[in-house]
């Protein structure tokens, strides 16, 4: 028996889908900047001169790169209230999950970023009479996020890709709806194929967005 | 004539090897020094010591009645490279690759001296065309030369006017004309600035240099090589 579509009916959900699309935006938004955030605090103590912070830094990279994304929102929203004794939302479980696997990934990035410059373009720059402050914001860090743009980018939308992991906890981003569709409609073939439409255009716009922005503030050859 | 840097017993090392021993010599100011020796023998640290991006261990170096010691506070050291007393060009060509080759000129000027960008314009443009990258004002540096690279930097280290401009093997690595080609652009923009040139092409520096200090071998190599290469770390 051939199996007959009915994608207009799963069409009418889009409000549903909508929020979904637009819980996912926000969280992986939200994640992205608060694992930066951790992420720039790692770099100023990786280098640093302390021995025992470089220590933790990589202490703390080997234990958030091996633990899989999903380990880690179920831990947060489990396991971590037992410990601390306060119990979080889905979505600021997801968030601590989120950005917290993703920071070490970001702080490699940036390193990488920093290295390529060469020690050169820094002291040129003092030797002509630059103050550090002036170096660093005119020379050194425009050179830096060009470096990273790229790196950047595709950890953005690797965290893009991790958000639909945070179904598991109930949060009601874009899988999380679409399991609910399902549950009403029974089609799961349209619902599932029009997710993965959305996030297919989702990452393509917000590809083509960031290159865009990439390419007229810093001219890169992206 | 007055003498315009003075160093005296100056002595610098990196972990257990001494680079720089008891270096004493003075210059005169308009005089152009070349400083040659053996590679590793520490001509890079003398130029970089002297220009105060690296501190010595013993010493001391007077330039333009400023004396720096081994424990000059910072603020001081800040203070005498403000002056644009001294110009660095680095041995390895890294002009700022975010920056058009204009924009490598112009930014020194609005950042530091703060001048209105019209002016640095006219400024720098002129400067680019006097080293012969007037051609080339618009294009990143990633389209230049080795030669143009060089270029460029001596124009970007040129256009804060320092009194003293420091070379380090600005030849090496090219060919017989792009060599003649940079010797010429020393030589027009330079006048009456004191030159302090480290080079392995004495012969061809000859016709500029009023003396030549040769800086004297230094034991264990080998030594030296850990040394640097522990010492790569970036920033």
């Amino acid at each position: 028996m051939a199996y007959s579509f009915n994608f207009p009916l799963v069409f009418s959900y889009w409000p549903l889908f909508l929020k979904g699309l637009l819980m996912t935006i926000i969280l992986s938004v939200i994640s992205f900047f608060v694992g930066f955030c951790i992420a720039l605090v790692l770099v100023s103590l990786r280098k640093s001169e302390s021995k025992f912070a470089r220590r933790f830094v990589a202490v703390y990279s080997v234990t958030c790169k091996a633990i899989p994304a999903l380990v880690m929102i179920i831990w947060a929203y489990y396991a971590l209230p037992l410990l601390i004794g306060v119990s979080f939302s889905p979505l600021i479980a997801s968030l601590i999950a989120l950005s917290i696997n993703i920071s070490p990934f970001i702080m490699e990035s940036i390193i990488s970023g920093i290295n390529a410059i060469h020690k050169d373009q820094y002291e040129s720059a003092r030797v002509l009479g630059f103050t550090k402050l002036q170096a660093y914001r005119h020379i050194v860090l425009p050179q830096v996020l060009k470096n990273m743009t790229p790196d950047l980018l595709a950890w953005f939308i690797t965290l893009i890709k991790h958000t639909s992991l945070v179904s598991i906890i109930g949060f009601n981003e874009l899988l999380h709806v679409s399991n609910t569709i399902i549950s009403n409609v029974f089609l799961p073939f349209e619902v599932y194929t029009t997710l993965a439409i959305m996030y297919i255009l989702l990452i393509v716009c917000i590809e083509i967005l960031l290159r865009k922005v990439v390419k007229i503030k810093y001219k890169t050859l992206l | 004539m007055k003498t315009i840097i003075e160093l005296k017993n100056l002595s610098k090392s990196f972990g257990g090897l001494k680079v720089l021993d008891n270096v004493s010599m003075k210059i005169n100011e308009g005089q152009s020094v070349l400083i040659t020796g053996p590679n590793g023998c520490g001509k890079t640290t003398l130029l970089r010591c002297i220009s105060l991006l690296e501190n010595f261990d013993s010493g001391e170096i007077i330039i333009c009645k400023h004396r720096v010691t081994p424990d000059t506070p910072k603020e001081e050291r800040e203070k005498i490279i403000k002056n644009h007393l001294i110009g660095f060009v680095f041995q390895e060509p890294h002009p700022w690759y975010h920056l058009k080759v204009i924009d490598n000129l112009t930014k020194p000027l609005m950042v530091i001296k703060r001048m209105p960008k019209n002016q640095a314009l006219k400024k720098a443009g002129d400067l680019l065309d006097k080293v012969g990258l007037g051609g080339k004002k618009e294009e990143y540096p990633y389209f230049l030369s080795g030669g143009q690279k060089r270029k460029l930097i001596i124009a970007r280290t040129l256009i804060v006017n320092p009194k003293i401009l420091l070379l380090d093997e600005i030849s090496a690595n090219l060919d017989r004309k792009s060599k003649e080609d940079i010797f010429r652009v020393i030589n027009k923009v330079s006048k009456k600035k004191t030159l302090i040139i480290v080079t392995h092409e004495r012969d061809e520096l000859k016709g500029i240099a009023h003396k030549t200090v040769r800086l004297p071998e230094l034991p264990a190599p080998e030594r030296i090589m850990r040394t640097a290469i522990r010492g790569k770390g970036g920033y």
